[in-house]
């Protein structure tokens, strides 16, 4: 399970005078659904261009599957780009052909297999239509199946959700929680933090060109937690031992913990005090949101 | 090479499975027809508009001869008896208001120093067949030489060439003196060229404009991509080409039997069809590379046109410069151009369809432009890199020229 | 009104403003410059052939008082004792061509004419014809020689006496078609424009923030007015060049001293263009609001655009009679007044109430088009990525 699927090491890529990625380095674990963040401009693009060998590294080193990017392991990448980009003028069930055939894939079986997709995402009415004709989330629907189409083992997407309604953003999410279930390695380039929270396993933070933070979500949510518990709980807070600051968030109430006292002593004081009624009781860790500002914004 | 293929098909079907191409091909002749046939019915409809009017007009013109000369030549006036004298001019301006007259001139006082004379008339046009100037300026001469008209033919016409000889012995093949034939060809050639190279340029730009480029980055080599759409828009390109080529050599045996024709039609010799369809093959490798570098620097379709211009010259010059290479298609700048391989598609033709071309011209040309195709097509794949393919803004020279160094 | 001068001010900035402007300016002078490089090298290699040393044959002496004629141009004639010294002379390439007098010369100007691959053109016949010629002018005294030979010097007038110019005077009839060539292409240029805008600023959105700061009248209006503004500038600028180029030039180019434009023409063609670029722009911005792409407005449009070169397509009937039912219907017909009066202005005189109506029925297309636009552009312009429906359209003119 933890083969690698991608590695990246020191990858360095300038454009003239402009140096989009200096030092990037990070690994992908086969059949796990990888986060890959950044603020805009951070080198996320030019990065997952320089994986999928569109772009060559002025320095480093890339393995994709076990070694360099050729014909056959392009064949077994899947890849959706930010800017979203299909052929305005063909109709939908061409683009997708040809898409597809351009990734190895024999007509007759694309052509099974694109029925099969536009069944299951309500669009086999709408397969004679112009790509330019179809709403913009509909074309977001096929420019997924020309990503899928092909059964890659290494998915690379660039937000994947953006401009979906919820109805069509748990559709897609469901879609990629599938191909996880079935072993598909996944990059994931979103914005949208509480998605990573929810479905990446791992994650790369970019921020000017530099990896600067790497690690299981978990684990990295766990770093940056302050020590200080969440506390909900009917009744007034008794003043407590060890506790230097309340801070209120929603119905929830926020205790900072002086240094070296533990969760354990401020439970039992909170046990102890009369007439209060504790619903919930748990570490406070930040959100992804809150590590992205602070590690960002420094 | 499966990939290319896929490319190949795809570019081929796209563009044959446009109504646009099929209207190119099938109703823009249709239109042309149409109009021409417009243009004979309303230039035919005027034309008998005009001669009616002019059959109820007289026929008469008026002479203001203030210089004296008719009046003492009754012989050569009695043998004009459409010119009506007048004394002054007024009396000949009341004549053309009432249309007694259709015109009037007014021969100067000093026409002997200066051979003024004045024509009023309602219209003037250059192709106006009522313009009888001509004869009336020829009365005026009779009239100088006292009605000898032996004289003045004489001094119209002082030498009639009897025989034409020719002194150098005659050459094989020996070409008409003049022919459309080759600025036919050339215009033919240069505009299936342009043609089928602008719609490679455009198919890069839309897929630029369209982002789908960053999809098929991901699937394909810029190789792949480039050779795809080079061999797929080519086909097409050289399937328009031996369509007209085929049906002008059809019509050719017909256009023959035609006697005032045959003489137009000159020579046309297997070898000269033969170099040229050649010339065209590895002039679209040129055209075809060339335009695909220009979209690919481009960021959009319209810069991408906007700069065509210059790299169509060179094809253009010699369509310019027909008139000259046709006169003279030995001459310094006839060779230079046909051996310049940009140009040599326009220009060899030309030159092989008008005259007889040294044996090894035709050779060094195509040798040339084997060598330029190769050329263009390593230079161009440096252009159709990944980095100048997704960029979005419009290059500067600096980056171009980094580009092209690789 | 503040909001209309607004956008008229950035369109007329963005479009003047820029390179591009420049070199549309200076079109002329780059086009002439290439006309005259391709007429100076076809004239170059065309004068090879019809230039040169000319050899005579003459036993008879018939031809003894014969001398270079102004007329020669370029050909020079020279004696040659016999047939077979010429001949000779030809072959080593000394000769361009060779007459021989036949014996009966004196009486009809029989010759024999010899050349070594290519024959001599009619500009070497006429040369030899104008030698010839002065030994049979020699017997007539100066006075009627030089008429003879120079012939009548003709000068054509309009039964008004309004208008004068030479009879091989190209320019007098070029002119006026010119002016109506590059008026024609400066508006499709500019109206073509102008849909492009439209269309550009509906794909990139800026027209739905536009449309909330201004009203669509207002919109339109400042975009017409704009461009009908840059339009004019550059005629403007044109035209003052060709006039201060003509003044220059005048006194050295005697072709140019007898070009004479008379100020109704003018007017009216001014007035014509002005009317019909507002009927196009309002015509170009009907359909950029209502297409989604410029390909499809390239489409719409080729009609109109069509219409207004139509009078191309009736030149012969123009040129047979200039006075005539088809020449006058175009004449008042909006889409084709201007180029067509600049036609016939160049063979005839247009009466003047033909250019009085064609210019009151202009304006009130003009109006009409711009009324119709107003309506067309309100419905299609938030139209983003969908036809509209030609239906809505018919709905939106009969309002």
């Amino acid at each position: 399970m933890n083969e690698t699927a991608i590695s990246v090491k020191n990858l360095k890529k300038s454009f003239g005078a402009a140096q989009a990625v200096r030092d990037v380095t990070f690994d992908v674990h086969r059949g796990e659904i990888f986060g890959l963040l950044g603020p805009n401009g951070a080198g996320k693009t030019t990065t997952i261009r320089m994986i999928l060998d569109i772009f060559r590294p002025d320095s480093g080193s890339v393995s994709v599957l076990g070694g360099p990017m050729d014909d056959s392991k392009n064949n077994r990448t899947g890849y959706l780009p930010e800017e979203r980009g299909l052929y305005k003028d063909a109709t939908v069930a061409n683009c997708v052909l040809y898409l597809a055939e351009l990734k190895g894939l024999a007509r007759a079986e694309a052509k099974t297999r694109a029925a099969a997709y536009f069944e299951q995402l309500d669009l086999t009415a709408h397969k004679k239509k112009k790509v330019q004709d179809l709403s913009k989330g509909m074309q977001q629907k096929v420019q997924i199946i020309t990503t899928l189409i092909h059964k890659p083992e290494l998915l690379v997407i660039d937000e994947p959700f953006s401009g979906l309604d919820p109805i069509n953003t748990r559709l897609i999410q469901d879609l990629l929680l599938a191909q996880h279930r079935e072993g598909v390695t996944i990059v994931m380039s979103t914005h949208q933090m509480y998605q990573v929270e929810e479905m990446c396993d791992r994650l790369v933070l970019i921020n000017k060109g530099e990896s600067v933070l790497y690690g299981a979500v978990d684990e990295i949510r766990r770093r940056y937690a302050d020590n200080a518990v969440r506390v909900v709980a009917v009744g007034d807070l008794p003043p407590m031992a060890g506790v230097h600051e309340t801070s209120r968030k929603g119905n929830a109430r926020v205790l900072h913990l002086a240094e070296g006292v533990t969760t354990q002593q401020v439970m039992r004081q909170l046990a102890d005090a009369p007439g209060l009624l504790i619903e919930s009781f748990e570490l406070a860790l930040p959100t992804m949101d809150d590590i992205f500002v602070r590690v960002v914004g420094a | 090479m499966k990939k290319t293929l896929t490319i190949f098909r795809r570019e081929f079907l796209s563009l044959v499975g446009k109504p646009s191409f099929w209207f190119g091909l099938i109703v823009v002749p249709i239109l042309v027809g149409v109009f021409v046939l417009i243009i004979a019915l309303t230039s035919g409809a005027a034309a008998a508009a005009s001669a009616a009017a002019k059959s109820r007009e007289s026929t008469a013109q008026g002479v203001v001869d203030a210089a004296g000369l008719l009046r003492n030549q009754p012989a050569v006036l009695a043998s004009q008896p459409n010119l009506k004298l007048f004394a002054t001019e007024d009396e000949a301006a009341a004549a053309l208001m009432e249309k007694t007259i259709n015109s009037y001139y007014v021969v100067d006082a000093q026409f002997m120093a200066n051979g003024a004379v004045r024509y009023v008339a309602r219209q003037f046009s250059p192709i106006d067949t009522d313009d009888r100037s001509d004869d009336f300026e020829k009365t005026l001469r009779l009239a100088l030489i006292n009605g000898n008209d032996k004289v003045l033919e004489r001094l119209d016409k002082p030498v009639r060439v009897q025989d034409e000889l020719r002194v150098a012995p005659e050459e094989a093949g020996k070409k008409p003196e003049f022919s459309p034939v080759p600025i036919i060809a050339a215009v033919m050639f240069m505009g299936t060229l342009l043609g089928s190279s602008a719609y490679l340029m455009q198919s890069v730009s839309t897929e630029k404009e369209n982002r789908v480029m960053e999809v098929l980055m991901s699937s394909v080599t810029p190789r792949q991509l480039l050779t795809g759409k080079i061999l797929g828009l080519g086909l097409v390109g050289f399937l328009q080409m031996f369509m007209s080529l085929g049906s002008a050599l059809l019509a050719l045996p017909f256009l023959q039997r035609v006697p005032q024709l045959r003489p137009y039609l000159g020579v046309i010799t297997a070898e000269a069809i033969g170099w040229s369809v050649l010339y065209f093959v590895l002039g679209y490798f040129i055209y075809a590379s060339l335009m695909a570098g220009l979209g690919a620097l481009m960021p959009a379709a319209k810069e991408a046109s906007s700069y065509s211009f210059f790299v169509m010259l060179p094809l253009l010059a010699p369509v310019y410069l027909n008139a000259s290479i046709v006169a003279a298609p030995n001459s310094a700048l006839s060779v230079a151009l046909s051996l310049f391989p940009l140009s040599t598609p326009v220009a060899m033709t030309m030159r092989l369809l008008a005259t007889t071309v040294p044996w090894w011209q035709p050779l060094l040309a195509a040798v040339l432009m084997l060598g330029g195709s190769v050329v263009t097509l390593r230079v161009v794949e440096r252009l159709f890199r990944a980095q100048s393919l997704l960029r979005g803004t419009k290059p500067s020279v600096r980056e171009v020229v980094a580009a092209l160094r690789g | 009104m503040r909001k209309i001068i607004t956008i008229i001010r950035e369109e007329y900035r963005r479009r003047v403003l820029r390179k591009e402007f420049i070199g549309l300016l200076l079109l002329p002078l780059i086009i002439i410059a290439i006309g005259t490089v391709i007429g100076f090298i076809t004239s170059e290699s065309l004068d090879g052939e019809n230039r040169g040393v000319v050899g005579v044959v003459d036993p008879r002496g018939v031809l003894a008082g014969a001398v270079d004629a102004r007329a020669n141009d370029g050909v020079t004639f020279v004696r040659v004792k016999g047939a077979e010294d010429g001949r000779a002379a030809l072959m080593r390439e000394e000769l361009r061509a060779l007459y021989v007098l036949r014996p009966s010369f004196a009486d009809d100007g029989a010759v024999d004419a010899f050349y070594l691959s290519k024959p001599p053109g009619n500009d070497i016949e006429r040369a030899f014809g104008a030698y010839a010629r002065t030994t049979l002018l020699n017997e007539f005294e100066p006075a009627v020689r030089a008429r003879l030979d120079e012939g009548a010097v003709f000068t054509y007038q309009t039964p008004d006496r309004s208008r004068t110019f030479a009879r091989d005077d190209v320019l007098t009839f070029v002119l006026p078609i010119l002016i109506g060539v590059v008026l024609i292409v400066s508006l499709m240029v500019g109206a073509q424009y102008l849909m492009q805008a439209v269309i550009d600023e509906k794909e990139n959105r800026t027209i739905e923030v536009l449309i909330t700061s201004v009203t669509p009248r207002q919109l339109m209006a400042g975009k017409i007015l704009g461009l009908t503004a840059v339009t004019l500038t550059q005629i403007v600028t044109w035209g003052l060049g060709a006039t201060a180029a003509l003044l220059l030039l005048r006194e050295r180019i005697p072709l140019l001293r007898t070009i004479s434009l008379d100020s109704s023409f003018l007017a009216a063609m001014g007035a014509l263009f002005v009317l019909q670029f507002l009927m196009y722009a309002a015509i170009m911005v009907a359909i950029g609001s209502a297409v989604t792409d410029a390909k499809q407005g390239q489409a719409i449009s080729t009609p109109f655009i069509l219409l207004a070169i139509a009078p191309e397509f009736f030149l012969p009937a123009l040129f047979i009679d200039p006075n005539g039912v088809i020449a006058v219907i175009l004449t008042l017909f909006p889409f084709t007044s201007p180029f067509t009066l600049a036609f016939r202005y160049g063979m005839t005189t247009v009466p003047g109430w033909q250019m009085l109506v064609a210019v009151a029925l202009m304006a009130a297309a003009a109006v009409l088009a711009i009324v119709a636009a107003g309506r067309l552009f309100r419905v299609g312009l938030l139209r983003f990525g969908q036809k509209v429906p030609l239906g809505e359209l018919f709905d939106a003119l009969r309002i």
